[in-house]
């Protein structure tokens, strides 16, 4: 589920080509440079509904980091509201 | 000593896109200025602006191109490869690389990225959200434009942006003529482009109480230069840029030579921050004629800064009769701002090309909506109609709030 929504956020960011992105691919393969990479974390906090601390922000160069930090973060919050 | 030919132009304007869109109408007389469509103007109290119409950036750009860029720069942007085109140096073929060491950009602004901070600072202050946009700096910085130029079109070479208000783009070209001049560079794209039309910046130009309002609602005659009725500025938006090249270079390469800068020069009032002076803007005329080693009486035509304001277009009359004498009223003197707006930073650019057209195809362009002698503005304002004459060389003043003076000087080749 949070895997297809993160997809979706980056194809529609980057304007990417459906499909072209799946839970396997790097940063890297994507051609997402340090500024696009700004980018995507906006579009993240915007879509999530999250802040992205730096260093979690760091650990995101691929997009099942992007997926486990994602989580990460959500099970936090649930943790704290709960 | 080195001189400077203008090679290509580009323009982007309420007249449309492209340098003979912009020509044509000015010969038609035909004005660019209706009711704002960029937001709901509902809410000003002079809901009209001289937008370039029907513009599409997406027929322009890939979408991940137009991320980085504001309205000022994708103007700039089309404007800076329609002059690269014009002068035969869009091919790698015809500007190789090392060449494109020794070129360089100057671009004048007013007010940057104007519609990207004007979405930045309604995010956070009107609707409470925690972030902008990441882009919003490298979008909205006053260098923007300047910066999107070097890397569209591998200019490698000195690259600078100008912010002096509505002279921005007359002191970018000029400035860039004297890189040439002084070996510094062999070829400079050189203009200014603004997209002022937001409503905050729409806004505070209202308070400055100094914009025309649209007479019986008819917008295109809002802006009567040198009329006696004029009633003020209106706020325009686009992009002109210019090709400078070395002359002798241009020559070697058999560039269409469109006119000679010949003159150029800057000066400050240092009187008032909005109330523009004579004497620095009459010394900045006679400073550039000077430098084009041309006699006053030689000068056939002047591009009038001509904003429409009361104050702006009698003071100008009073320079024009202080440098030139008795000439002054041999002129032909034009504001085609009546027809274009007052487009800030873009508005020497564009006005530069009006006259270059005008030196090099023997036609003026008119001042539109002239209704009619102020006894203060008593000169050949060539109302409404183009006039055919031949133009020996042509001067294009730009006069900017804080009194910051820059005057251009071409000459027909």
């Amino acid at each position: 589920m949070l895997d297809q929504k993160v997809i979706e956020v980056i194809t529609r960011a980057q304007k990417l080509e459906p499909g072209r992105v799946t839970l396997d691919s790097t940063f890297e393969e994507l051609g997402i440079d340090s500024l696009d990479g700004i980018n995507l974390l906006f579009a993240f906090e915007e879509e999530f509904n999250v802040n992205i601390p730096e260093h979690v922000a760091q650990q995101m160069k691929s997009v099942r980091q992007v997926v486990e930090g994602l989580e990460g973060l959500q099970a936090r919050r649930a943790q704290q509201e709960g | 000593m080195r001189h400077v030919a203008i090679t290509g132009m580009g323009a982007v304007s309420a007249l449309g896109i492209g340098v003979p869109a912009f020509w044509n109408g000015l010969l038609a007389a035909r004005s660019g200025v209706r009711r704002i469509t960029l937001f709901d103007p509902a809410e000003l109290l002079v809901p009209i602006a001289a937008e370039a119409p029907d513009y599409d950036p997406a027929a322009h750009f890939p979408n991940k191109k137009l991320d980085l860029l504001d309205r000022f720069s994708q103007f700039a942007l089309l404007a800076a490869r329609e002059a690269l085109r014009d002068a035969g140096l869009d091919s790698p073929q015809a500007f190789p690389e090392a060449e494109r060491e020794r070129s360089g950009v100057a671009l004048g602004t007013g007010m940057g990225g104007a519609t990207t901070e004007d979405q930045g600072y309604r995010a956070v202050y009107r609707d409470g959200a925690p972030r902008v946009h990441p882009f919003t700096i490298p979008r909205s910085m006053h260098n923007a434009a300047t910066a999107m130029l070097t890397m569209d079109l591998g200019m490698r070479g000195p690259a600078l942006a100008f912010s002096t208000a509505c002279a921005a783009a007359s002191h970018a070209i000029g400035e860039a003529a004297e890189m040439i001049r002084s070996g510094r560079a062999d070829v400079m794209l050189a203009g200014g482009s603004d997209a002022p039309i937001t409503f905050a910046v729409m806004k505070a130009w209202e308070a400055m109480r100094v914009l025309a309002p649209p007479p019986d609602g008819s917008a295109a005659r809002a802006c009567r230069p040198f009329s006696a009725d004029r009633q003020g500025l209106v706020i325009g938006e686009g992009a002109g840029v210019v090709v400078l090249e070395e002359w002798e270079r241009a020559r070697r390469r058999g560039a269409p030579l469109h006119a000679e800068l010949a003159g150029y020069a800057a000066t400050a009032d240092a009187g008032h921050i909005t109330q523009p002076g004579v004497e620095a803007p009459a010394r900045a005329v006679c400073a550039a004629l000077e430098q084009a080693r041309l006699a006053p009486d030689r000068v056939g035509y002047v591009n009038a800064h001509g904003t429409g304001t009361r104050l702006n277009d009698s003071t100008e009359t009073a320079i024009l009769k202080r440098v030139f004498g008795g000439h002054a009223y041999r002129l032909a003197v034009s504001s085609t701002k009546s027809m274009h707006g007052h487009a800030m930073g873009a508005s020497g650019a564009l006005e530069l090309i009006a006259t270059v057209l005008a030196v090099e195809r023997g036609v003026v362009p008119p001042t539109a909506n002239y209704t009619g002698p102020d006894p203060e503005c008593d000169l050949d304002y060539v109302p409404n109609c183009a006039r055919e004459i031949r133009v020996e060389a042509g001067v294009s003043n730009s006069f900017a709030f804080g009194g910051l003076n820059a005057v251009l000087v071409v000459r027909r080749v």
